[in-house]
């Protein structure tokens, strides 16, 4: 391997020996810890805060007392964990090392990182620091991030790597260019400053977006095992209160306490959408995306400016989802996928770049961004076989609700009631068989599926990893076949395709895969 | 602009079209082995339960009906999906056919292939076989899991999968 470009030592030569963050990184580590505290630590002290609640006589008094022993630790610990944290640039790599009980040394070769990207907690911005993330998708090193560097440090170090990387490009183009995972020409037109974004979302859009995510169903979730507490404190507290407010507007008081509590019930819904929409706003307030000959980008966040960029061909499949509050608002949710890494069991998406809401009018331009040659502005979507719908409804429904409905019945006559889910099966069975679609020309897959809503995912067939074709007995009986295709971030399937027709698909996609000679990560 | 030329879909290879090679003769031998261990140990538990905690001979029987229904099954499974199963070496691709009740036809193309990897169990060993586990991209676990070779057969697939695959990266890599 030969040592490219000597001049690279020079750039980063102001940074040659071990350095420190900026002292306001203190802060990033106080309210990184204690964020990481409460997502993965709250569900496991929930016995011991269940214990506390019921008890524990003098609450506020203790509750304060744990309150600051857990703030004066997490702020030493935060300040032991600024002072070990070092980090220096040596010849081709970046060495850090942290960690206040076990020492933590990672080294991230120059060629491993795929993007550099910035991130701007609101309380950097004055002080002109930066958190500069070294997005290392797709490969097998550890992400490494440095919280409070300057600026112009995080830039020099971006163009660094940049050029360190063409150069390695350059010169190993014969020999060691076969890593896949070490190109990055992504960079070769970087987005300037002075670009204008090809997006830009309204708080107003994001707020939809708010409204349409899981997010209020989680947090209900959440609340589940609290509730008896809530239920009981509204009782004492809050219901009456609202009783007697209703009641000064009318009269009649057993009508009163009905309607209280309906505001109460309401009040807690409202505020679930309410936080949902929020932590949309936090997390996409002024939206914006730029794209380029090679780049998406993608700026965001009111807290934190979170800037992701990705390579357009390290896109795998872009997919445009609508589910059915946003069916409502007439609009979908675009986003692209790259490859994932599964490590300990979880996928690692947090790079993936998407648009909360997006008018469907608009979609076909950003598909053409992504894939300039699919030439196609309108999917004629094929539906699958008509037996799904029936077989859905069988195994689904009729068997499962036939069988336990049958024999609890047996035993208490009012849930012969539960035989009316039967109908509502047989229509939700219509409409999943009816979502399904299979678009392919001799470069293109689209693929759609749903319930109320849909989502179409489309790629380009050289992208695709595995093909396999699945019948049961009774899909053979109707010469029916099942198309699973593995793509590099999970798999998509078309079930009930004629056999025929799904083997010719197999076989076009296989011909496809095997004789276009571009890379599936790199091209 | 949309182009729309016609496809000649017969004139590209047909993975349906291939004969797959059966699968070792001894293959369903390994199955029973570690089957019959199992249901050794359960016939132990069993018998334990017969002799020592001299439980209701009904509930006996339920349980005895049980066992050998369950190791007439797992027998006749071995069998019939040791018959179902068959692969099929292409110039381009490895195509494995399996499962009993679902039939899969898996064909993985060589220049997707990230790693192979042999795996033989004590049993595997003693009875002369090998499994073969094939990686691409974006799978959680194995993309193929091919047991019941022979050792001598794995070893040359493994070869000319490593081959394929190396050539196929090259030749990609060249072109980018």
């Amino acid at each position: 391997m030969t040592q490219p470009t000597t001049n690279l030592e020079a750039e980063v030569s102001v940074s040659n020996q071990w350095q420190t963050l900026s002292p306001v990184a203190i802060l990033f580590f106080i309210l990184n810890f204690a964020i990481r505290f409460f997502k993965d630590g709250v569900l496991n002290m929930g016995p011991a805060f269940a214990v506390f609640l019921t008890q524990v006589e003098d609450k506020s008094f203790w509750g304060m007392i744990a309150f600051l022993v857990f703030v004066v630790f997490l702020v030493i610990y935060s300040f032991l964990y600024y002072k070990t944290f070092r980090f220096k640039v040596q010849g081709d790599k970046i060495l850090l090392t942290k960690g206040i009980l076990q020492k933590e040394t990672t080294t991230l070769q120059f060629n491993k990182v795929q993007n550099v990207n910035l991130s701007v907690p609101f309380y950097f911005q004055p002080f002109n620091l930066v958190n500069c993330i070294f997005d290392s998708a797709g490969s097998s090193q550890k992400e490494i991030s440095f919280p409070g560097v300057k600026l112009d440090y995080a830039d020099s170090l971006r163009d660094a790597i940049i050029s360190y990387k063409k150069a390695y490009k350059l010169s190993n183009k014969d020999q060691e260019a076969i890593e896949s995972e070490s190109d990055m020409q992504s960079d070769e037109t970087a987005f300037q400053d002075s670009d204008t974004p090809t997006l830009r979302l309204s708080i107003k859009e994001v707020a939809k977006f708010g409204l349409s995510s899981n997010m209020t169903f989680l947090l209900l979730a959440f609340l589940a095992p609290f509730m008896e507490i809530i239920i009981d404190t509204a009782e004492k507290s809050i219901i009456p209160y609202l009783t007697s407010v209703v009641n000064i507007l009318a009269t009649n008081s057993d009508q009163a306490e009905r309607v209280a509590i309906g505001i109460f019930v309401a009040g807690v819904i409202i505020a679930a959408v309410m936080l949902s929409v929020l932590a949309a706003v936090i997390q996409f307030y002024k939206y914006e995306l730029f794209v380029n000959n090679d780049n998406f980008k993608r700026v965001a966040g009111l807290f934190d400016r979170h800037q992701i960029t990705m390579t357009k061909h390290r896109i795998q499949a872009v997919s445009i989802k609508q589910n059915w509050v946003f069916l409502l608002f007439k609009r979908v949710t675009v986003q692209f996928h790259q490859m994932a890494t599964f490590k300990a069991g979880s996928a690692k998406d947090k790079s993936n770049l998407s648009i909360p809401t997006l008018l469907p009018s608009k979609c076909p331009d950003i598909l053409k961004q992504a894939f300039p040659d699919l030439a196609v502005d309108n999917f004629g979507f094929t539906r699958i076989n008509k037996r799904f719908w029936s077989r859905t409804f069988i195994f689904l429904w009729l068997l499962p609700v036939g069988v336990v409905g049958g024999v609890f019945t047996y035993f208490n006559f009012s849930f012969v009631y539960s035989y009316f889910l039967l109908p509502i099966g047989f229509g939700l069975s219509y409409l999943r068989w009816r979502r399904y679609g299979l678009w392919y020309n001799n470069q293109y897959i689209a693929i759609r599926s749903g319930l109320f809503g849909h989502k179409i995912s489309v790629f380009p067939i050289y992208k695709v990893q595995k093909v396999s074709l699945i019948a049961t007995p009774a899909m053979r009986r109707a010469a029916l076949s099942s198309v699973e295709l593995q793509m590099a971030y999970g798999s998509l399937s078309v079930p009930y395709l004629p056999l025929e027709k799904a083997q010719a698909f197999a076989n076009l996609v296989i011909n496809e895969v095997e004789t276009n000679q571009a890379h599936w990560l790199n091209n | 602009m949309v182009t729309n030329e016609q496809l000649a879909l017969d004139s590209l290879p047909q993975f349906e079209q291939v004969d797959f090679e059966p699968m070792a003769e001894a293959a369903p031998l390994e199955g029973l082995i570690s089957w019959g261990i199992t249901f050794f140990l359960l016939g132990i538990i069993l018998g334990v339960g017969w002799f020592v905690l001299t439980m209701p001979i009904e509930i006996l029987y339920v349980a005895l009906g049980i066992y050998v229904g369950l190791i007439a099954w797992i027998g006749y499974y071995i069998y019939a999906s040791h018959k179902r199963r068959g692969i099929a070496v292409r110039e381009q691709d490895v195509v494995y056919k399996y499962g009993l009740i679902w039939h899969t036809r898996t064909i993985v193309p060589f220049n997707r292939i990230q790693h192979i990897e042999t795996v033989r169990g004590p049993i595997e060993r003693i009875l002369g076989l090998s499994t073969i586990k094939i990686f691409s991209a974006g799978g959680i676990s194995a993309d193929l899991s091919i047991g019941g070779l022979e050792a001598e057969r794995a070893a040359r697939l493994k070869r000319i999968i490593l081959t394929k695959a190396n050539s196929e990266n090259d030749a990609a890599d060249d072109e980018s």
